[in-house]
């Protein structure tokens, strides 16, 4: 009888189970990896844009019951201050800038056309640093690894300056 | 035994079956999970998307719904039809104006029945108003529409539709009521002697031209307050009409002095012999011009009185009463024949009609805060009191105007005792002018809103005495101060209080007894912490005084020692300044405008 010898036995047999117990939890580990990458990514995006959402909403709202457009500006400025994140994976909220088309505060002098109301538009962005890339969303990506989300909300100017 | 009957021998105890087993698991398993895994994370994001979709439409409707509601409020029409129909305009250029998704609403269009499908990435309104008791819809053109409810739908298009086999879109819908609250508002309504000094008059000093005739040497004519050459921030205590308090014009009201001996008897009298520089009669141009220069007919008890273009005279007379009969005309030395005018009872009476439509800028302010009244009524649901205020504040509806020399008021003069009122024909208020206050009331229901007692109260009231504007914050709070806190707790539960003060001037008296400008602060300051807006509105038309108004009333500055009453106020309250008598509906409608906002 040929026989083999028990040690080269055992280093076939036993290596190679041990690898595969070895590749099933990489395997498995790597896809609980990309599990919660994909879970947290999604998370990190819903928060981002229903935040960018509101904050932009708010501050639109605020902005809307002032008479001037500093007053307006101020009032957007500070409701972004109370949407407060965590600033690391989702930046604080911030208006795109204060100009036209992103900050519009048209009171029309005081006599706006037929059938068209005063209005103030706020845009505002926020950036969300995602753990995993994600390629999809049409979402803008920033050069530093961010996904920017931007909003722009336009509400009529209810408590208007009286233009005498 | 061989060497692979040996090693199969060994394989159970060495789980080498089983390793084959787990490695056709595990790629079952991964090969799922990318499947799965990566559909539940798409599905998960069209929920996501179909969330902020839904949330974004929400706020779009929102938009609209305050954009149309406040086009009711600052609405100058008093047609319901016509200012439905431009609120719904409106609110769909709102709508049209913001994005849901990335995607423009701009060819939004207003669907004419519910439900409605939009395409896909397309997006439709639906407009209707509500009857803010019942909450139920009422036809376009009825008076209980004071709720605009605006209903949008947006045609989402899920970015995975054909990956995770869903439907081209899907329809979303919100709704939104924009509107006037429930709203308890009092008016506290400045009816001080200022009122009437943009009324347009003419000076006068009546003499007696020759043996026959009387002259009438016109002094200066234009607005009350300029012509009097007045520089005083709280306007003058002379008024245009009745009660007239000539006297007061040797004061610091101006810088023509009245002459009581020169003036004579008020009627069935000659002029005096000597022309004066100072004045006689104080009379307005009926006619809305400076000079008088385009003359009226003036029709009283459906009789046509005549006052020619130009003839001051005529004016002074029919003002003294010298024109209510031939005799008494000819007995006063008025030359009636050559104006071509017929003495007849009833001159004195159309002249004072006419008179009071042309006093500025109490009839305007009048007539706006009616306009006020009537668009509130139409727009929500409102209680309404008003506090009219001169030295004092009314307390009741049948208070009056106190005497400023604590006497009797005189027609001409301040003080009855120096100057006697006319008897013939006689004044038409008597003995006092009216200061009504209307109290709220606390019933729920139209029939308890006041509507028609306030437009009756204001439209009595007459220029006199002076400006007491924390008395007026100090009555109107306590009408909506709880009994728990001392006060009558005439508002309704649920109500929004509102205060809004109209004024021409500054404040010149006070009811707590201090100084008058602290004292209304301090009632400012109540107001603030009861959680009331005092809207102040302020009527200057005379630019050196309306940096000076404004510091009193304005909302740039809550500071309770230096601020102004709204500012003070705090809860919203806004100041608005009218510069010209022609702004004031406009403002009365911004107020309302300010008070808008989403209902339930």
């Amino acid at each position: 009888m040929n026989s083999y010898p028990r040690h080269a036995i055992n280093t076939f047999f036993y290596s190679r189970s041990r690898g595969t117990a070895l590749m099933e939890v990489a395997l498995s580990a790597s896809m609980l990896i990309v599990l919660a990458a994909v879970g947290s990514d999604i998370t990190l995006v819903t928060c981002g844009m229903t935040l960018n959402d509101s904050t932009c909403r708010d501050a639109t709202r605020a902005a809307a019951q002032q008479s001037t457009s500093a007053a307006a500006l101020s009032a957007a400025q500070a409701q972004l201050k109370i949407h407060a994140t965590d600033g690391v994976f989702v930046s604080q909220p911030i208006l795109v800038s204060t100009s036209s088309p992103n900050f519009v505060y048209n009171d029309y002098g005081g006599s706006p056309p037929a059938n068209t109301s005063p209005y103030v538009t706020v845009t505002t962005s926020v950036n969300v640093k995602l753990p995993a890339p994600i390629v999809f969303l049409g979402a803008t990506f920033s050069p530093g690894g961010y996904i920017q989300f931007i909003r722009s909300y336009t509400y009529p100017i209810i408590k208007e300056k009286f233009y005498g | 035994m061989d060497n692979h009957s040996i090693i199969s021998s060994k394989i159970p105890s060495l789980g080498f079956n089983r390793s084959q087993r787990g490695q056709s698991v595990v790629m079952l398993v991964f090969v799922t999970a990318i499947v799965l895994v990566g559909t539940l994370s798409l599905f998960a994001f069209e929920m996501a998307r179909v969330c902020l979709a839904q949330q974004q439409l929400a706020a779009c409707v929102e938009s609209a719904a305050l954009a149309g509601a406040a086009t009711t409020a600052s609405s100058n029409s008093t047609d319901p039809t016509t200012t439905q129909d431009s609120a719904m305009a409106t609110a769909l250029n709102m709508f049209q104006k913001n994005t849901i998704l990335g995607q423009s609403l701009s060819g939004t269009t207003q669907a004419s029945s519910l439900p409605m499908s939009p395409a896909a990435n397309g997006a439709l309104v639906f407009f209707q108003f509500l009857d803010p008791v019942t909450l139920l819809p009422v036809p376009i053109g009825s008076t209980n529409g004071k709720i605009l409810q605006v209903t949008g739908s947006f045609g989402i298009v899920p970015a995975f539709q054909k990956y995770l086999g869903l439907a081209t879109s899907y329809t979303l819908n919100a709704v939104s009521n924009g509107g006037l609250p429930m709203v308890d508002v009092i008016l506290c309504f400045d009816i001080s002697a200022s009122m009437d000094d943009f009324t347009l008059v003419s000076i006068v000093d009546r003499y007696k031209l020759n043996s026959t005739t009387n002259g009438y040497k016109v002094i200066a004519q234009n607005p009350l307050y300029t012509a009097f050459g007045a520089t005083s921030a709280t306007g003058t205590a002379v008024n245009a009409t009745f009660p007239q308090g000539l006297d007061n014009s040797s004061a610091t009201d101006g810088i023509y002095t009245f002459s009581s001996a020169l003036r004579g008897q008020n009627n069935n009298a000659a002029a005096s012999s000597a022309v004066s520089a100072d004045f006689t009669d104080l009379v307005v141009n009926i006619d809305g011009t400076n000079t008088f220069s385009a003359g009226t007919n003036v029709v009283y008890n459906g009789t046509s009185y005549s006052f020619p273009a130009n003839n001051i005279g005529c004016l002074v007379e029919a003002a003294r009463g010298n024109l209510e009969s031939s005799t008494v005309a000819t007995t006063a030395h008025v030359p009636y024949a050559s104006w071509g005018v017929v003495p007849k009872v009833g001159y004195y009476q159309a002249y004072l009609q006419a008179a009071f439509a042309q006093r500025h800028p109490i009839g305007d302010a009048i007539t706006a805060a009616q306009n006020f009244f009537t668009i509130m009524n139409n727009d929500c649901d409102v209680h309404f009191g008003l506090v009219t205020f001169s030295t004092n504040a009314g307390t009741t509806a049948t208070s009056t105007v106190p005497p400023d020399d604590g006497g009797s008021i005189g027609n001409i003069t301040d003080n009855s005792g120096t100057y006697s009122s006319n008897v013939d024909p006689s004044d038409p208020v008597s003995p006092l002018p009216p200061n009504p206050t209307i109290d709220l009331k606390s019933t729920a229901g139209a029939a308890y809103s006041n509507y028609s007692t306030v437009n009756t109260a204001v439209q009595t009231v007459l220029a006199y005495g002076g400006t007491n504007i924390s008395g007026a914050l100090q009555q109107a709070l306590n009408q909506m101060k709880p009994t728990s806190q001392g006060g009558l707790g005439l508002t309704r539960a649920g109500a929004n209080k509102v205060i809004v003060l109209f004024t021409d001037g500054l404040p010149t008296d006070s009811s707590l007894g201090g100084d008058p400008t602290q004292d209304a602060r301090t009632e400012a300051s109540a107001a603030s912490t009861l959680g009331i807006p005092i809207y102040c509105i302020g009527l200057c038309m005379v630019p050196s005084l309306q940096a000076s108004q404004t510091a009193v009333l304005t909302d740039q500055s809550s500071n309770p020692s230096t601020g102004g009453i709204a500012g003070i106020s705090g809860n919203g309250a806004v100041f608005y300044q009218a510069t010209q008598i022609s702004e004031l509906n406009l403002v009365f409608e911004n107020v309302a405008r300010a008070l808008v906002k989403l209902v339930n």
